[in-house]
């Protein structure tokens, strides 16, 4: 049924024509004055109507209209009509209507010339010339149906047009349409394009800047030409210096001298120019200072890394290599600094990059001079604070940190031609998601970062370090998946199960034989392999988990990095720092005192507690004599304290020893074997404590309970070096000593056993807090669980595990099992439909598959990916099955169906990233991973191991959908916020969006198919001709500025629209 | 939910008509049925609350340092509970006042705090996810249920259409939370205050929603309210009930924002982070709003590594939980007697430590039940019901449950909101073939 008229109205009172409301499915395109003072009207009329009438009224709310010009429409086909009526005169209001009927209605202007109608051949423009004219896009008489009870009977037409099956295409294994991909799969075909997807050939080609994520030069790693602090020659610039002052030859004996930082106001210089600002003041300060250049060739990122304030130029042998704030061709001595400048306010200098370092520096003597301007002479300040450095290029992607890591994987999914690879990489990536976040915390309170992250000093640096290593390892996985996305599905998980970042997220790392740890055991069966409750049990969790004992990490100098799968299957067994020789300077043995903690040793007159007992002059003649280790009960004692368990928390001990002169003092630690806490002074000032005993008080009280610390685990090692203002050299002596608590009074065992050694270590050891190296995967056999396991039992996939494979075979354990996930069918199961989950459609689940009750499609497509993941000698081949789901040959199975066009709403990730490809906008910054976060998604910061869904419901909610039009708003009004540049104006100049009729029709071809529908595209019409009072306001009558802002927001209106939240 | 087309334009414009005056939506909801003022702040504490160091039962001579070698509350550091057997952890001292409060009673003692032990379902599962869906939908183990168990109890007692239910019930949540997932979206969102488009011309860009004169909206509200204005595409309701809601919960908002800043009443002070913020913006919703149900999530629970006894990552958890349910307290005490505020946990943890000084998936945890009409006390966790060692009651390794939740949740939708018992089994699907399956779990505790 056709309804018998439809509206448009036109208020001539106020501007002679303002658009007030359309129904559908009637589209106004043109509404203003000719020239010779006639009203025109353009309107597009779909199939179906017979005839046209164009009304007016001088009192609307009375009812009455007249028919001003009328006319017929002929049969089968849609209209642009354009109505002229030549007296306006003074009716407040106009309206077209539409009929079914062939009669036309009585107009006063009867002439045909005043309606002129031309057929829209084609109301899609779609060049496909398809000779099956389009399926209706709305065949069912509702327009928006309830969701159907029955999942085989769809509601949706499958893709036909080119046009459609692209878009789906791109909605589906890219992020979403861009014009210039669009074309691109036009102009290759669609078969084509998706074979260069699943077998990309091309390098991954990229515009990506490599600076953008990656360092350019390691950090720890520097070599300084010039040290900050260094003394420099300065000329305070009360005149011109000589032209040649800033030459290696210049004479500057007769400058003054100082150490840099060199300034005054801010508290932070070793040089004070007190008499810079003032009345005799000066505005410039010259500088220089000389240095030597062995070896050019080793000279790789040269860097001047500044303090300054308020600007600069600097110069490398009299030629300029960089400034900042001062601008002119060799500024003069009184000029000022372009307005107050530098980076002295956040205290973090500056790197500036010197290029072409050959063409400016030699080998032998060179100068760096410096000038260094003021912003005025009531300047409260100013600051130069330089160093010259250069350092060597890693010999691997670095990664910045986790704001340029997370950018990284926005702009790969963004501008890839690769799409398909970076779809999938996200996928693996949040498949097997980490969070960086518990890698940190985890870095911090290890052993060897725990005491440096005590020294106030370098606290800060040990922090970037430990979040740049934390963004690398979740970097390196990230990595994996990416460039492996299309590879095997194996090979994934084995990666997954073996990186630093999963087993320090899932708590493998104390995955101990004595205590398992059931987290990632649990996981990988969950939520990585099988699904959940999908043919395993609890019993099948606990033996994984005595599978996975002394699975944990270490740090491994680069050139001992293992490639995957070595890095796997033949792992490093030792720690990272291993020692396999230690020369002992105090062994274990008599010459010990100790007194049991019954009371405070030395408490004051308060009875508070003391360092007293640990000072070099306490008389401890009435303390008990006893050798080392002290303790009892684990069997490692010489003095066995037998009466401590039920009387005594703590034990305190003290020893006196000397040191010879030529003591090798840079190589002697001090190693500490503990149970439960303990306190080390070294003549009365502490010197190192357990992490069982932090935050305990200095000193701690007699009775104040550890916390838990086993004497089996890894020594503690103290450097002696780093306390050798505390050391005496012989004949004198030195008093080192502890205090030594338990968990409890009850506890069953204590232990102290302190050694000074010269450690000698292993080959490939490495210091885990050094930052030349990276964390690997450890296999530790001494924690491994050599008993029998027994897997999937009374199952025809049974697993046993035999007892007793000792060393580095005892990884095995676990690897035999994940290997033998890939032909489990629950792994293939979980997998491929995950797999169609994400490219295809939601509604089908491992229960439904294993119901049978899912749509047969979607049923016969997971039996085809199964089929596809059991061929070839190795199963599991992701682009394998990649190419089953996609059908490119045939382009008829369910992907190409109903089910799957169109019924998926777009993740936070695909919104956003499908955003910035519909808009050809540029990534300026590292925001929208902040927006991402929004939406609902922080990638690499899941806390939950379960991923982000990948189903289109859980992203449908009132505040993931306020932050999606927030998006759209953002982008296109060029907000720093949206991580994006958007040029509004080339972009419709690049497709000759010049009316806000065709850049809704850009929208509908290329991101919505042709789909848009009659009532939103009324509604986009009507926003283009409103003012910002919310008032009819026609586009045609408005001015260039006006227009344009109007199709900015006309173009976030078009991504707020439901239909760009589906995919 | 089904509705005819033809209903639903006639309920859509007549329903749109009203929302033109979004005072309306403040209206107190006046009706004859019962539970029509009840109110219900729901907490979930993600990852599985370890509840034998929640609420310690120091009668279990199992619950010990060998058992729990860094986790153990050692004896006069819990705080006692009274009836010689239980004790709270330490953290969880603001609770106390709860627990000791007057109201009831006239004298100290169990207050409106109900302390419930050992809960959870049959054939438990240890995996989050699922479980969590599970405690969500008040159903274990039935894909078939789509629906979240707090949105099928509001959608029962009333039209969750009509427009003076727009903003019954909420999330304080970035994503929606299950419990409250439906056909009809209940509004989900992080603050009040933030929740508004950019710029200046919001007016037009959110635009109006139709009328009864121009039937089809505009702006964004035009795009996901006009009729015919959607893609035809599965979850094509879903988006539009979602702009719909979204739209709706803008204005109510913004007018619930525009009162100004809020200011707890009686001095209650809410704890200093996002969960207190969280709690902060329930109470206010449910002062200057017509919601009814609010829920909010906690998470952080799944304590496999350094959990922490007395000190530590759990007992900041508990401690955030116990001055929340104080401040709330204090804050709603001009509701106190039609408020629930409830906690829930898809599983407790093993009894015994791990090696990590942590806890892995158990089974049985705990609830704490609070508001004006809840009968204060302990349950589940005294000498009559736990025997010594029950800690590992269940395959030497677990807690085992005396409680169903769904029993707890059937106390609160009848004797709360005032449902007949013969709607728990539309509420909570299988319900009485669960409970005539295993009577014990489902015996009525008695707590409100």
């Amino acid at each position: 049924m056709k309804h018998s008229f439809l509206l448009i109205m036109c208020s001539l009172a106020v501007s002679k024509g303002i658009l007030l409301a359309q129904e559908p499915p009637l589209g106004v395109t043109e509404i203003g004055l000719t020239s010779e003072g006639y009203l025109r009207v353009g309107a597009l009329v779909p199939e179906g109507y017979r005839h046209a009438v164009l009304e007016a009224s001088s009192a609307p709310a009375s009812g009455l209209w007249e028919a001003m010009v009328a006319g017929p429409l002929p049969e089968d086909g849609a209209w642009r009509l354009q109505f002229t009526l030549p007296d306006p005169g003074a009716f407040a209001l106009v309206r077209v209507r539409v009929g079914a009927s062939t009669e036309v209605p009585l107009a006063k202007h009867a002439d045909e010339r005043w309606l002129e109608v031309e057929r829209i051949n084609d109301p899609k423009p779609d060049p496909d010339p398809d000779p099956n004219p389009d399926p209706d896009p709305n065949p069912d008489p509702d327009p928006h149906p309830d969701p159907d009870p029955d999942p085989d009977n769809h509601p949706n037409p499958a893709p036909q047009t080119e046009t459609e099956k692209i878009g789906h295409l791109l909605n589906r294994i890219a992020y979403g349409p861009s014009k210039a991909a669009f074309d691109q799969v036009q102009e290759m075909g669609i078969a084509s394009y998706i074979d260069s997807q699943l077998t990309p050939r091309e390098p991954a080609q990229t515009t990506l800047k490599a600076t953008d994520y990656f360092l350019d030069a390691v950090p720890g790693e520097e070599t300084f030409l010039i040290e900050d602090g260094s003394v420099w020659q300065y000329f305070k610039g009360r005149e011109e210096p000589p032209n040649d002052w800033n030459a290696l030859g210049f004479a500057d004996i007769f400058w003054e001298t100082g150490r840099a930082g060199i300034g005054y106001g801010d508290g932070d210089d070793r040089t004070v120019l007190d008499d810079m600002a003032g009345d005799d003041g000066y505005l410039t300060l010259y500088a220089r200072h000389r240095f030597q250049v062995a070896d050019l060739t080793a000279v790789e990122n040269l860097r001047l890394r500044l303090i300054y304030d308020d600007g600069f130029v600097a110069y490398l042998n009299g030629r300029e290599i960089a400034r900042a704030n001062v601008t002119g061709v060799r500024p003069r001595h009184d000029q000022m600094a372009d307005g107050a400048g530098g980076n002295v306010d956040n205290d973090l200098p500056m790197d500036f990059v010197i290029l072409d370092v050959d063409d400016y520096l030699v080998e032998g003597e060179n100068v760096l001079a410096v000038q260094i301007h003021n912003a005025g002479f009531g300047s409260s300040d100013l600051s130069f604070a330089p160093s010259f450095y250069h350092a060597p290029s890693p010999s691997y992607e670095a990664i910045r940190g986790l704001p340029e890591l997370q950018r990284l994987v926005h702009d790969q999914g963004i501008y890839s031609e690769r799409q398909l690879q970076m779809v999938l990489a996200d996928f693996w990536e949040n498949h097997f998601t980490t969070d960086y976040h518990k890698v940190v915390d985890y870095l911090e309170e290890l052993g060897p970062y725990e005491q440096l992250l005590g020294n106030d000093v370098i606290e800060d640096q040990i922090e970037r370090q430990i979040e740049s290593e934390a963004a690398q390892m979740e970097f390196q996985e990230y990595a994996f998946f990416r460039d492996h996305a299309l590879g095997y599905f194996g090979d994934l998980l084995l990666y997954s199960a073996t990186s630093p970042s999963m087993l320090i997220y899932l708590d493998n790392v104390t995955n101990l034989k004595e205590q398992p740890n059931e987290n990632y055991a649990r996981e990988i069966l969950e939520l990585y392999a099988f699904g959940v409750d999908n043919r395993y049990t609890q019993s099948d969790i606990e033996e994984l988990a005595r599978c996975f004992t002394g699975w944990t990490i270490r740090k491994v100098p680069l050139e001992y990095l293992k490639p995957f799968p070595e890095w796997a299957r033949e792992p490093h067994t030792a720690p990272s720092l291993e020692v396999v020789e230690e020369i002992p300077y105090l062994d274990l043995g008599p010459g010990w005192r100790y007194f049991k903690g019954t009371r405070e040793p030395s408490p004051d007159g308060e009875e508070a507690p003391t360092t007293a007992w640990a000072q070099p002059g306490f008389n401890d003649a009435f303390w008990e004599s006893g050798a080392t280790g002290i303790g009892y009960d684990d069997g490692d004692d010489a003095t066995v304290l037998s009466d401590m368990r039920g009387n005594y928390l703590s034990v305190y001990a003290r020893r006196q020893f000397t040191l010879e002169a030529d003591a090798p003092l840079q190589d002697l630690v001090l190693s500490v074997r503990y149970d439960d806490g303990y306190v080390a002074y070294l003549n009365g000032e502490e010197i190192g404590r357990s992490y069982s005993m932090r935050n305990y008080g200095s000193p701690p009280p007699f009775d104040r309970e550890s916390r838990n610390h086993e004497a089996d685990n890894e020594p503690d090692v103290i450097r002696l070096a780093d306390h050798q203002h505390l050391l005496r050299f012989a004949p004198e002596q030195n008093v080192l000593a502890f205090q030594v608590h338990n968990t409890t009074l009850n506890s069953s065992d204590l232990s102290l056993a302190p050694r000074i050694i010269e450690p000698r270590y292993a080959e490939g050891s490495i210091d885990p807090t050094d930052s030349a190296g990276l964390w690997t995967f450890r296999f530790n056999p001494d924690e491994h669980d050599l008993g029998e396991k027994r897997l999937f039992e009374d199952s025809p996939h049974e697993i046993v595990i035999p007892a007793g494979r000792t060393g580095q075979a005892g990884v095995n354990d676990a690897i035999q099992v994940i290997d033998a996930m890939i032909g489990h069918p629950s792994t293939r199961e979980f997998v491929v439909i995950k797999l169609v989950n994400k490219f295809v459609s939601d509604e089908i689940s491992v229960e439904s598959y294993q119901e049978r009750s899912a749509p047969t499609a979607l049923l016969e497509l997971v039996d085809a990916g199964i089929a596809a993941w059991q061929t070839g000698p190795r199963p599991g081949h992701i682009g394998t099955v990649m190419r089953v789901l996609l059908d490119p040959d045939n382009q008829a199975n369910a992907f190409w169906s109903g089910i799957a066009y169109r019924s998926k709403v777009k993740s936070a990730v695909e919104y956003l990233n499908s955003a910035v490809r519909a808009l050809d906008a540029e990534i300026i910054n590292d925001r929208l991973r902040d927006r991402n976060e929004d939406l609902g998604m922080q990638i690499f910061e899941r806390e939950d191991p379960d991923g982000f869904p990948e189903d289109g419901p859980g992203w449908m909610n009132t505040q993931g959908l306020l932050e999606r039009i927030k998006y759209g708003q953002a982008l296109t009004r060029g907000l720093a916020r949206s991580g994006a540049a958007w040029d509004p104006q080339s972009f419709f100049q690049r497709y000759q969006l010049t009316s806000p009729e065709a850049l809704i029709e850009h929208f509908n071809r290329y991101f919505f198919q042709g789909h848009l529908q009659e009532d939103a595209r009324r509604v986009l019409i009507d926003f283009a001709n409103t003012d910002d009072e919310c008032l009819p306001s026609p586009w045609g009558f408005q001015g260039v500025a006006e227009q344009r802002r109007r199709l900015r927001d006309l173009t976030a209106l078009l991504l707020a629209a439901p239909d760009f939240q589906f995919q | 939910m089904m509705t005819s087309r033809r209903r639903f334009l006639q309920r859509g414009l007549a329903g749109s008509a009203l929302l033109f005056q979004p005072f309306l939506l403040n209206r107190v909801l006046h009706g004859a049925e019962p539970g029509d003022n009840k109110k219900l702040l729901f907490i979930f504490q993600r990852g599985g609350n370890d509840g034998l160091n929640t609420v310690i039962p120091r009668g279990d001579s199992e619950y010990n340092a060998t058992t729990r070698p860094t986790l153990y509350i050692a004896p006069g550091v819990g705080l006692d509970l009274g009836n010689n057997f239980a004790e709270l952890h330490p953290a969880l001292a603001p609770m106390m006042s709860l627990y000791h409060s007057e109201r009831l009673t006239g004298v100290p003692g169990p207050g409106n705090l109900a302390v419930i032990h050992r809960v959870g379902y049959a054939n438990q599962s240890r995996s989050h996810f699922d479980s969590q869906s599970y405690w969500e939908k008040g159903v274990p183990r039935d894909a078939s249920v789509r629906d979240g168990v707090f949105y099928r109890q509001l959608a029962q007692s009333m039209d969750l259409d009509a427009p003076d239910n727009a903003f019954v019930a909420a999330a304080i949540s970035s994503s929606q939370i299950e419990a409250l997932q439906g056909a009809h979206a209940i509004p989900n969102f992080r603050r009040s205050e933030d929740f508004a488009v950019l710029g200046d011309d919001g007016g037009k860009f959110l635009g109006e929603l139709p009328s009864v004169d121009a039937p089809v909206g505009k702006g964004v509200r035009g795009l996901y309210t006009s009729p015919g204005s959607l893609p035809n595409s599965r979850y094509a309701q879903l988006v539009k009930q979602t702009g719909q809601s979204m739209t709706n919960t803008l204005g109510t908002l913004e007018e619930a924002v525009a009162q100004g800043a809020y200011t707890p009443a009686n001095g209650a002070i809410y704890p200093d982070s996002s969960f207190g913020e969280k709690l902060q913006e329930a109470a206010m919703l449910m002062k200057r709003t017509p919601v009814r149900v609010v829920g909010c999530n906690l998470s952080g629970f799944d304590t496999h590594s350094g959990q922490g006894s007395a000190q530590g990552d759990h007992p900041e958890l508990l401690a955030d939980i116990a001055s929340g349910f104080q401040a709330l307290y204090l804050d709603l005490q001009d509701q106190w007697d039609d408020l629930i505020i409830v906690t829930m946990t898809e599983f407790g943890r093993t009894s015994r430590e791990n090696g990590a000084q942590g806890t892995d998936h158990a089974e049985a945890s705990t609830m704490f039940v609070a508001g004006g009409g809840v009968k204060g006390g302990t349950y589940n966790c005294d000498a009559t019901t736990w025997a010594d060692g029950d800690i590992f009651s269940k395959r030497g390794r677990y807690l085992a449950r005396r409680t169903d939740f769904r029993a707890v949740f059937g106390e609160i939708f009848t004797k709360h909101f005032g449902n007949s018992t013969a709607l728990l089994d539309t509420i909570m699907p299988g319900y009485s073939l669960a409970a005539d399956d295993i009577p014990g779990d489902f015996e009525t505790l008695g707590i409100l």
